[in-house]
C-alpha cells in the first residue's frame, strides 16, 4: 500500500511538473524555444542512455515528447529503443551498455522539408568553368524578357563564342537551344578565356551574356626553372644534423612529475 | 652535399559526408559513419594507443575534416553507433555458435567477436567521443592533426566566387578550433584541389602549407629543382607539399598495391549476403535490403566470388609484416638515392585516404602500425615526420606557384564535373551567388533573422559538399546525393525567400536547424564581400 502511494506521489510530482514546463514554455509565447528545449532533453537523453540510465533515458523521453505535443499543439513524436547487450566474458561482466537506438522528431510535414529543383532562374547568365588544360566547361540561361525580344522560334540560333584573351583569337560554336550546357575543346593550355553568348537572327548579332574569365592550366613542365635557394639559408646536413634536426621535432619528452597529464610535445 | 637521411610524411584524410538523418529509424547512408568507425577510426586508434604503450615515438598528419569531426561529436549519431557495434556484438556471439562445428570459420568467428568487443571497449573508454582519443594523441605528440574545406568542396568549381572559397576555409579553421582546441597548421584541400591563388585565402586564415598531387608540384611555374621531395613556397609565405607517387602506388594500386594479396581478406564477400534471411535478417537493414555486416570469412582469391578461399588470419597478419618490411626498405632506398643530389634532407609525403586502412583494406591498420614501429626502431635514413617538422627544420624552400591539380582521375577537375553531375552546377552556384548578397544585405540581422541566415549558411555548405558530385560520377548511391542536393537547393530557397520577405517561420526553422546541424557555431558573416 505504501508504495502505491508513493508511486501515485510522484506520478503526480511528474504531472505538476510538466504542467509547469508547459505553462513555462506557454508563458514565454516563444515557439521557437520549444524546439531548443526538445534539442536539449534528446541529447541530455542521448547521454544518459550512453551512461546507463536507459529507464531515466526512457522517461525523459516521453516527457519531452508530451510537453512538445501540449506546447505546439502539433504532433511531436518521438520513437526510441535501448539495446541491451551484456558483455559476456567473464572478466567483464559487471559492464554493461545500453544504446539509444533511433529518434525520429518532427514538428513538420516531411512535404514541407524537400520539393523539386527551380527549372530557370529567369536570368541572363553564362558561366565558364575549367574542366582540364583541354577543356572547359560552360552552361547558360536566357530569360523570359530576353527570349521575348529575341523573338526566338523565327529562324535564328544562339552561338557561344569563345575567346582566348591571351593571344585575341576566338572561335564560334552553334547551339540551338536557350538553356544548357556544354564541354568546350580549348584550343590552347594555359590561357585565359572567356566566353560570349550570343544569338544570331537574319544576320543580326545580339550578345546576351558574357561570361567569367578562367584560366585553363599547363599541361607540360615549365621552362623557366626556380631560383635555388641561397646556400646560407640552406643547412647542408649530414646524417646525424638531419637526425638531430629530425629529433628536435620528434622528441616526446617523459611527464613532468607535477604534470599529472599524459606526455607533453616539448621541443629540446 | 651529399644527405642520407631525410623524412617520410605519411598523411591520413579521414573524410566522409555529413549524414544525419533523425526522421529516419534506419538509413543505410549514416552507416558509412558506422562502418568506417568500427573498420578504421577505432582500430587506428588502437594502433596509436598500441605503439603509444611500446614506447614508440611515431609522426603522422591526420586530416579530420569538419563534416567528420561534427558528425563524431554528435550524441545522436553516438548513440546510434553504440547500438549498431551492440548488434555487431550480438552478431559476432551468433557466429561463434554457428560455426562450432566449422573450425576454420569457427576460429575467425572468435577472432572478430574480441575484435568488436575491443572496439566497444575502446569507444567506451573515450567517452563514447573519438575526437578525444585523436585530440589526446595530437597533444601527446604524436600526430598533427589537420583541417580540410569545411564541406569538403571541390574548390576550384567554386572558384568564382572568392567569398564562398573564404567561407569553407574559415568556417574549417573556426570548426577545428572549437574541436581541438588550438589552431591548425596545416590544410587538406578537397580532393587535393588547387587552382592559382588559393595559397592567399589559407595565408589570411593562418594557414601555413598545403597538399598537391605530383604534377602539381612538376608542373609549377618556374620548375622547382627538387620535383616533389621539398615544398614550394607559393610566394604567399605557403607552401606546397607534392604528394610522392611511389608511395602511392605501393599501396594504392589494385593490381600491384600491397592491398590486393591473395591472403588479405576479402571485402566483397560478408554474410549479410551469403546467411539466410531468417538468421542474418535483424543484422540487416530493416526494410530486408541486405548490407555488409563487416563479418567475412574469405580471402582475395579468383575474380567470382562464389570460388573465394578461406581466410586464414594468421598467415594475413604475417603479410602485413612482410609488406611492411619491404615498404620500410623501399623507402630506405628513395631516400638515400634522392640524397644523394639534394642540398637538404628529402621529405617523401605520402597522403593516403583514412578509410583505405581497415575498411578496404582489413589488415591495413595492422601494416602502419609495422611500418611506424620499424621505422622508428630500425630506420637507417628514414624519420617519421610531418610538413610541420619539416618546415621547422627548412624554413625556406624554392619559390613557385603549383598548377591548377587534383589527385582525381585524370588529375584535374574531370570526376566533380562531368556530363552525369554537370547539371548540379546552376544550382550551387545559384545558391552561393544568393548567400553572399544575403550575407551584405543583413550584415547586421539579430535574433530569428540572424538564426535563418546562420541556417541559409549552413545549407549552402552541405550543398557545395563534392561528395554529391563524386557520387554522381562514380554510380553508387546517386539517389541518396540527388536528394541531398533537392533537399539544400530546397530548403535554402526557401530561407532566401522567408528571409527577404522578413517572415522565417520558427517552427520550420526549427526542424531544419535540428535534421542539418552541422557547425554550431556558423556565423553566416563569413559569407560577406570582400
Amino acid at each position: 500500500m505504501k508504495t502505491t502511494n508513493k508511486t501515485a506521489s510522484k506520478k503526480i510530482d511528474i504531472l505538476a511538473e510538466d504542467q509547469k514546463e508547459i505553462r513555462r514554455l506557454k508563458e514565454l509565447d516563444d515557439i521557437e524555444l520549444l524546439k531548443e528545449a526538445l534539442s536539449r532533453l534528446i541529447y541530455e537523453t542521448s547521454e544518459s542512455a550512453m551512461t546507463k540510465k536507459p529507464v531515466k533515458a526512457a522517461k525523459k523521453l516521453k516527457r519531452t515528447a508530451k510537453i512538445g505535443r501540449a506546447v505546439s499543439g502539433k504532433k511531436v513524436k518521438i520513437s526510441y529503443s535501448f539495446t541491451y547487450v551484456p558483455y559476456k566474458k567473464p572478466e567483464r561482466a559487471e559492464t554493461k551498455l545500453y544504446a539509444i537506438n533511433y529518434i525520429t522528431l518532427s514538428l513538420v510535414k516531411e512535404s514541407e522539408l524537400t520539393g523539386e529543383l527551380p527549372l530557370d532562374y529567369d536570368e541572363n547568365r553564362l558561366v565558364l568553368q575549367i574542366l582540364d588544360p583541354f577543356t572547359a566547361h560552360a552552361y547558360w540561361e536566357v530569360s523570359l524578357q530576353e527570349r521575348c525580344r529575341l523573338r526566338l522560334g523565327y529562324g535564328g540560333h544562339f552561338v557561344l563564342r569563345l575567346h582566348n584573351i591571351s593571344d585575341s583569337t576566338k572561335e564560334e560554336i552553334w547551339f540551338p537551344e536557350d538553356i544548357g550546357n556544354c564541354f568546350v575543346a580549348l584550343p590552347k593550355p594555359a590561357s585565359i578565356y572567356r566566353a560570349e553568348l550570343g544569338y544570331y537572327s537574319s544576320k543580326r548579332y545580339s550578345c546576351v551574356a558574357i561570361s567569367n574569365s578562367v584560366y585553363s592550366p599547363t599541361d607540360k613542365v615549365s621552362e623557366k626553372t626556380a631560383e635555388p635557394v641561397p646556400e646560407d639559408r640552406d643547412q647542408p646536413v649530414t646524417k646525424d644534423s638531419v637526425r638531430a634536426a629530425t629529433k628536435y621535432t620528434l622528441i616526446i619528452q617523459e611527464p613532468d612529475e607535477k604534470d599529472s597529464g599524459s606526455e607533453n610535445f616539448k621541443p629540446l | 652535399m651529399i644527405n642520407d637521411a631525410g623524412i617520410w610524411a605519411p598523411v591520413l584524410h579521414a573524410h566522409l559526408p555529413f549524414v544525419r538523418h533523425p526522421e529516419y529509424v534506419d538509413m543505410m547512408e549514416e552507416r558509412w559513419l558506422y562502418e568506417a568507425i568500427t573498420e578504421t577510426y577505432i582500430p587506428l586508434i588502437d594502433v596509436f594507443q598500441r605503439l603509444s604503450d611500446e614506447n614508440i615515438k611515431f609522426r603522422l598528419t591526420l586530416t579530420i575534416t569538419p563534416s567528420l569531426a561534427n558528425m563524431l561529436a554528435d550524441s545522436l549519431l553516438m548513440g546510434r553507433y553504440l547500438s549498431y557495434i551492440n548488434r555487431l556484438v550480438d552478431l559476432a556471439e551468433n557466429e561463434v555458435l554457428r560455426t562450432k562445428d566449422l573450425a576454420k570459420f569457427e576460429l575467425l568467428a572468435r577472432i572478430y567477436r574480441d575484435k568488436f568487443y575491443k572496439i566497444r571497449s575502446i569507444f567506451e573508454k573515450w567517452n563514447f567521443r573519438l575526437l578525444n582519443a585523436f585530440r589526446h594523441f595530437q597533444d601527446s605528440g604524436y600526430l598533427e592533426i589537420i583541417t580540410c574545406c569545411a564541406t569538403h568542396a571541390f574548390l576550384p568549381l567554386l572558384a568564382n566566387f572568392k567569398e564562398a572559397v573564404e567561407a569553407q576555409i574559415k568556417m574549417a579553421v573556426i570548426d577545428y578550433e572549437h574541436h581541438f582546441r588550438c589552431v591548425p597548421k596545416g590544410i587538406w584541400l578537397a580532393e587535393c584541389a588547387y587552382y592559382e591563388g588559393l595559397d592567399e585565402v589559407l595565408r589570411r586564415n593562418g594557414l601555413s602549407y598545403f597538399f598537391v598531387d605530383t604534377h602539381g608540384i612538376t608542373h609549377a611555374n618556374p620548375r622547382p629543382g627538387y620535383a616533389t621531395y621539398a615544398p614550394i613556397d607559393c610566394g604567399s609565405g605557403v607552401f606546397a607539399f607534392g604528394r610522392d607517387p611511389e608511395t602511392g602506388r605501393q599501396v594504392w594500386s589494385s593490381e600491384v598495391g600491397y592491398p590486393g594479396d591473395p591472403n588479405y581478406r576479402d571485402f566483397y564477400r560478408d554474410i549479410g549476403f551469403d546467411l539466410d534471411k531468417e538468421y542474418i535478417g535483424p543484422y540487416i537493414h530493416e526494410s530486408g535490403i541486405r548490407l555488409n555486416t563487416g563479418i567475412k570469412y574469405h580471402r582475395i582469391t579468383g575474380k567470382n566470388i562464389a570460388d573465394k578461399e578461406v581466410y586464414d588470419y594468421s598467415i594475413a597478419m604475417q603479410k602485413t609484416w612482410e609488406h611492411a618490411n619491404h615498404f620500410v626498405f623501399s623507402r630506405e632506398r628513395q631516400i638515400a638515392a634522392v640524397g644523394v643530389n639534394m642540398r637538404r634532407s628529402p621529405i617523401i609525403v605520402s597522403p593516403y585516404d583514412c578509410e583505405l586502412f581497415g575498411h578496404w583494406w582489413f589488415e591495413g591498420p595492422e601494416f602502419l602500425y609495422n611500418v611506424l614501429k620499424k621505422i622508428v626502431l630500425e630506420g637507417q635514413y628514414t624519420r617519421l615526420g610531418t610538413p610541420s617538422d619539416y618546415l621547422g627544420i627548412y624554413k625556406h624552400s624554392e619559390k613557385a606557384v603549383p598548377c591548377m591539380s587534383s589527385w582525381g582521375e585524370e588529375g584535374y577537375c574531370s570526376v566533380w564535373l562531368n556530363e552525369k553531375n554537370a547539371w548540379i552546377y546552376p544550382h550551387v552556384h545559384k545558391a552561393t551567388e544568393r548567400m553572399i548578397k544575403l550575407a551584405d544585405d543583413f550584415f547586421e540581422a539579430t535574433g530569428l533573422m540572424q538564426r535563418a541566415l546562420n541556417q541559409a549558411a549552413r545549407e549552402v555548405m552541405l550543398l557545395q559538399s563534392s561528395d554529391w558530385a563524386f557520387i554522381m560520377k562514380t554510380e553508387t548511391t546517386v539517389g541518396y546525393a540527388k536528394k541531398r542536393i533537392k533537399d539544400h537547393v530546397f530548403r535554402f530557397n526557401k530561407l532566401y525567400e522567408s528571409i527577404l520577405g522578413g517572415d522565417v517561420n520558427v517552427l520550420w526553422l526549427s526542424e531544419v536547424e535540428s535534421r542539418d546541424n552541422i557547425f554550431p557555431e556558423m556565423d553566416f558573416r563569413i559569407f560577406k564581400k570582400q
